[in-house]
């Protein structure tokens, strides 16, 4: 009767490991502003971003009578970072975010007012034709910095409250494998304090982790994802190239972990039990 | 000495063992209990993944019976050259019609037939010079070519229309005639996001195929 209770513990404990350890992995990494931030850098996002925001502009521009010179210093890289931090922001603190595209407006008129002037021209801001214009320019900054903004503000009023239960939920869980060890212990305490089940247990969560990573690998194409933009989809591979090695790590050290163990506890059953 | 190690070795191969049972009761009780879910999220993550090692462009072919295409261009890739010789245009011609395809030729709406498959083809470019700047000086009875891997298909202009941007009626797919609509922003030489569109109308008056 001791023993099935020993192996229903031990399944238990395995269980709370890999809950654990996910949850560790994932509170480190996509649940942590700075490291995303960090990740950023990395990925060099803020000047990815700058040439990929330009470049949406040309899209639009391409079809309005005008060159790309008028896109010549509508914003500096200094803007542009700020912006995207915002977003992180709102995102990570559940903070509402505007952004604010007027002066990127007020710059690309003097340019257009200097471009057409050099035809001999002049440029009415009021038609149609040219309001289409200015807003495209204007969704554009927007939706490459943030997808959109109400979309953000939606997301940073869940997300905040997911990490703010997170906080509870790892305690929760490191309380719970703590009293699920220490009742193996209790229970085997006269056969070496149940070094048998935590093995098993540590070696289970080891190979789960690691036959999931290999199943998640076989099954998705995650190498050549790609989202909303390069620079984006650049970032999201680092984190999860990054994921993928932690749990690699981590599902090693379990396995190899609960081997010694195990092999720590047959020597010693072996030399002073029987 | 050598008993009681192969004897240790054994005993921890049999606690591996257990472990591998716990591991296959819990994926298996996850299997059973999330299948739709991660089924639903592993499609998600590969509909979001673009292999482009393996890009071709493979051989298109149309089908002489079922008057469609096998093999159909990946979407955003040249699958052929457009060509208006009266108003000196050749341009390469790309399935799909997003802002950065247009940015490369002419580009051909995913929601109609393509060139031999008896529909309609709607194409459109941008109105700047190098693109369709002339479009609007077409005349009536002018050919219009489409060359592609699988044939070549010369179309004869019979009719032509400005319209504005939402008289989305002014286009339609059907599947009795081959029409090609082409179509580009109108007036020329305004400054910013015109708000009409010229639209030249032609039919299918020769094709060879390869």
């Amino acid at each position: 009767m001791k023993k099935i209770i020993s192996y229903i513990l031990s399944f238990i404990l395995a269980i709370l490991i890999i809950i654990t350890c996910i949850f560790t992995m994932v509170k480190s990494t996509i649940m942590n502003k700075q490291y995303v931030i960090s990740k950023l850098e990395e990925a060099k996002y803020y000047e990815r971003m700058d040439a990929e925001v330009i470049d949406q502009f040309k899209n639009y521009t391409i079809q309005s009578g005008l060159t790309d010179d008028v896109l010549e210093d509508l914003f500096t890289i200094e803007k542009l970072t700020n912006d995207i931090n915002n977003v992180i922001d709102s995102i990570y603190e559940g903070k509402k975010i505007e952004i604010d595209t007027s002066e990127i407006i007020e710059n690309l008129k003097k340019n257009i007012e200097a471009e057409v002037e050099k035809e001999g021209k002049v440029v009415d801001f009021e038609e149609e034709a040219m309001q289409e214009y200015l807003k495209a320019i204007e969704n554009a900054y927007e939706s490459q910095i943030s997808y959109s903004t109400n979309v953000v503000n939606e997301i940073g009023s869940t997300f905040s409250k997911i990490l703010n239960l997170a906080d509870k939920a790892q305690i929760a869980i490191y309380i719970a494998t703590t009293i699920v060890f220490l009742i193996i212990v209790i229970i085997n305490i006269k056969q070496i304090i149940g070094l048998k089940y935590i093995s098993i247990a540590t070696m289970a969560s080891g190979l789960f982790i690691l036959v999931s990573k290999l199943i998640i690998e076989s099954k998705t194409d995650l190498k050549n994802i790609m989202l909303i933009n390069q620079a984006t989809t650049k970032v999201i591979q680092l984190v999860l190239d990054d994921l993928l090695f932690k749990v690699i790590i981590a599902g090693g050290i379990l396995l190899v972990f609960g081997v010694i163990l195990s092999l720590v506890y047959n020597v010693i059953n072996k030399k002073y039990l029987t | 000495m050598h008993r009681k190690n192969q004897s240790t070795l054994i005993a921890t191969i049999i606690n591996l063992i257990v472990a591998i049972i716990f591991v296959l009761i819990i994926l298996g009780t996850i299997y059973a209990v999330f299948g739709k879910s991660i089924s639903l999220a592993i499609s998600l993550v590969n509909k979001v993944s673009i292999d482009t090692s393996n890009v071709v462009l493979e051989d298109v072919k149309l089908n002489s019976v079922t008057k469609r295409l096998e093999n159909y261009p990946e979407y955003g890739t040249k699958y052929g050259n457009l060509k208006i010789d009266s108003l000196n245009v050749d341009l390469p011609l790309y399935y799909g019609d997003t802002l950065p395809i247009l940015r490369n030729g002419v580009g051909h709406s995913s929601g109609s037939y393509f060139p031999g498959e008896g529909g309609t083809i709607v194409c459109m470019a941008h109105n700047t010079k190098g693109y369709l700047y002339d479009l609007s000086k077409i005349e009536i009875g002018a050919q219009i070519i489409i060359e592609t891997n699988y044939g070549k298909f010369t179309y004869e202009v019979y009719d032509t229309k400005i319209v504005h941007k939402t008289e989305v009626d002014a286009i339609e797919i059907q599947n009795e005639e081959e029409i090609l609509d082409l179509y580009t922003c109108y007036p020329v030489n305004t400054f910013g996001h015109a708000t009409q569109r010229f639209i030249a109308y032609s039919k299918l008056v020769d094709k060879q195929f390869n």
